[in-house]
């Protein structure tokens, strides 16, 4: 079945300040931030009174949370203290976590990964959950880039669409 | 299948039948790599199954959560600690294996594989979605055959993290049990080869898979397992079948406190009207895998049908008030055509599965 694209949407850097003060982002990393904003974004395209068991979320990541793996790695080594955020957060789910959380999505979800950030990879996830059932599927496809091992030529970027069943 | 066991699946679940625990003061290590691992396993089912290589019109589906993590952690660490006189130095090879995708695109290169590919790390769920993934492919024609892989290896993130979490037991797991004070953690893989028409005799069916997120907390479960409930109910409708028809249940039952008091609601819940069909858990004989236990336990669910004896829950000896459910402390044997194997995990997210008997 041909899946019909509703919206995509793509995060402004700039935008990330407008999050510093609000509670739900406080323990939140850069990564949860940015596919927020691309998913907020793609998501006030969904209509209004559609169920949220019936709403699939696909999360695709590369690198996933390396800051986080990075922070928890560090107070292991350097101050020898594992610390529980740190590591929950280092989790490559943790972003489709927050995900589900801050925007009640309870349907079908994936996190997937791949060689490089591939549209077609996730798309066709998406497009699995679909075929098996759910009415909508979000997917947001997110990276984060750490300069000391990616160089500062390396960018953090993020993009969601919103995807709908060919027969709803 | 490569576990503490041994290679193959019968290593594993005679290992259960007798009841055996092993894991060593919480953890369960093989020494092997990832990738030695996933080619063992890969090897193991391909012979099985008759394929003599993947083609491209195959598809290949690899779940874990931590792949090659223990090749690179070290040299993160160091290369994060240098000081900005270094900056621009190369980096250790070993980085190149950051990206978790990267494990899959070596194993495809080493069977010069082309085909459509998928790497899943949704926490302890992945190798249940990996298979419902493999199952929605094959159904719609996307690929002819998959072959879908769980591998998981021990590491400083996992071991330290899940420390962290106070959630290790350093004797065996005794899941379900009122005693019970935590989980195990185990390196290990299972791969299996998934058609829609079989050239071999098949060992099992798969009828239905759910997934769902319980959009809930980082780490718990929901409290009532409502999230599991849906997963559950997905992969019934999908199987078409009713819950009284489900002859056992393989539970995850980690052996910590909320996971298997959440599971023990859910179950209750998706049961509630019928008759509960006996339950098991076999990490207090092998303990969690992570992302490949699902995978592990499907290959022992298999090796159930095919012997009609369902497996006990090693390490479990009294009943939690709390988790009121038919737990099966001993080998049993029994007619078994549907069984559900049931998968929770961190992100609040849950998987689901029904396997059939051919």
């Amino acid at each position: 079945m041909i899946h019909v694209v509703v919206c995509t949407a793509t995060t402004k850097t700039a935008d990330l300040e407008t999050l510093h003060d609000l509670a739900d982002f406080r323990r939140a990393t850069l990564n949860m931030k940015y596919a927020f904003l691309a998913a907020r974004e793609a998501l006030e395209s969904l209509p209004a009174g559609i169920n949220r068991d019936d709403l699939a979320l696909v999360v695709q990541t590369n690198f996933g949370e390396l800051r986080s793996t990075c922070d928890f790695l560090l107070g292991v080594s350097v101050e020898k203290v594992a610390r529980p955020l740190a590591f929950q957060n280092s989790l490559h789910h943790s972003t489709l976590g927050f995900l589900s959380r801050v925007f009640k999505i309870t349907g079908p979800g994936l996190t997937v990964s791949h060689e490089r950030l591939n549209a077609d990879e996730a798309d066709d996830t998406a497009s699995a959950l679909l075929d098996d059932g759910a009415k909508y599927a979000l997917v947001v496809r997110v990276d984060v880039a750490v300069d000391a091992v990616q160089g500062k030529s390396a960018r953090s970027g993020c993009t969601a669409i919103l995807l709908k069943r060919a027969d709803v | 299948m490569l576990t503490g066991a041994g290679e193959g699946s019968a290593a594993l679940w005679e290992s259960v039948v007798e009841k055996r625990q092993l894991t060593t003061n919480g953890f369960g290590e093989l020494g092997e790599t990832a990738e030695a691992i996933a080619l063992n396993c890969a090897d193991q089912a391909m012979k099985m199954a008759g394929w003599a290589r993947l083609n491209s019109d195959d598809g290949f589906i690899l779940a874990t959560t931590t792949a090659q993590a223990p090749l690179w952690e070290n040299d993160l660490v160091t290369v994060l600690r240098r000081g900005p006189e270094r900056e621009g130095e190369p980096l250790p090879p070993s980085l190149n294996k950051l990206p978790l995708g990267d494990f899959t695109a070596t194993l495809a290169r080493h069977w010069a594989f082309t085909g459509r590919t998928q790497l899943v790390t949704s926490a302890c769920a992945a190798s249940i979605h990996a298979l419902g993934l493999a199952s929605s492919w094959l159904r719609s024609g996307k690929v002819k055959r998959c072959l879908v892989g769980g591998t998981e290896v021990l590491c400083t993130l996992i071991r330290s993290g899940f420390e962290s979490l106070q959630l290790i037991s350093k004797s065996p797991c005794k899941p379900f049990d009122s005693n019970r004070t935590g989980i195990n953690l185990s390196e290990g893989g299972a791969f299996l080869c998934l058609e829609s028409a079989p050239n071999a005799k098949p060992i099992g069916q798969i009828l239905g898979h759910g997934s769902s997120l319980d959009a809930y907390h980082p780490t718990s479960p929901h409290p009532q397992g409502q999230g599991s409930v849906r997963a559950i109910q997905r992969a019934l409708e999908m199987a078409a079948l009713s819950p009284s028809q489900i002859d056992w249940v393989h539970a995850h039952g980690t052996g910590s406190l909320h996971n298997d008091q959440a599971e023990a609601l859910a179950i209750q819940s998706v049961f509630s009207g019928v008759a509960i069909p006996p339950v098991t858990s076999t990490k207090g004989t092998h303990g969690h895998f992570l992302g490949a236990t699902g995978i592990i336990e499907v290959a022992l669910v298999v090796e159930s049908l095919r012997r009609q004896v369902a497996l006990p829950t090693t390490g479990f000896v009294s009943v939690d008030p709390k988790v009121v459910l038919p737990v099966l402390a001993w080998p049993q044997s029994q007619k078994i055509d549907f069984v559900l194997k049931n998968v929770l995990g961190f992100g609040g997210t849950n998987g689901a599965l029904v396997v059939a008997r051919v």
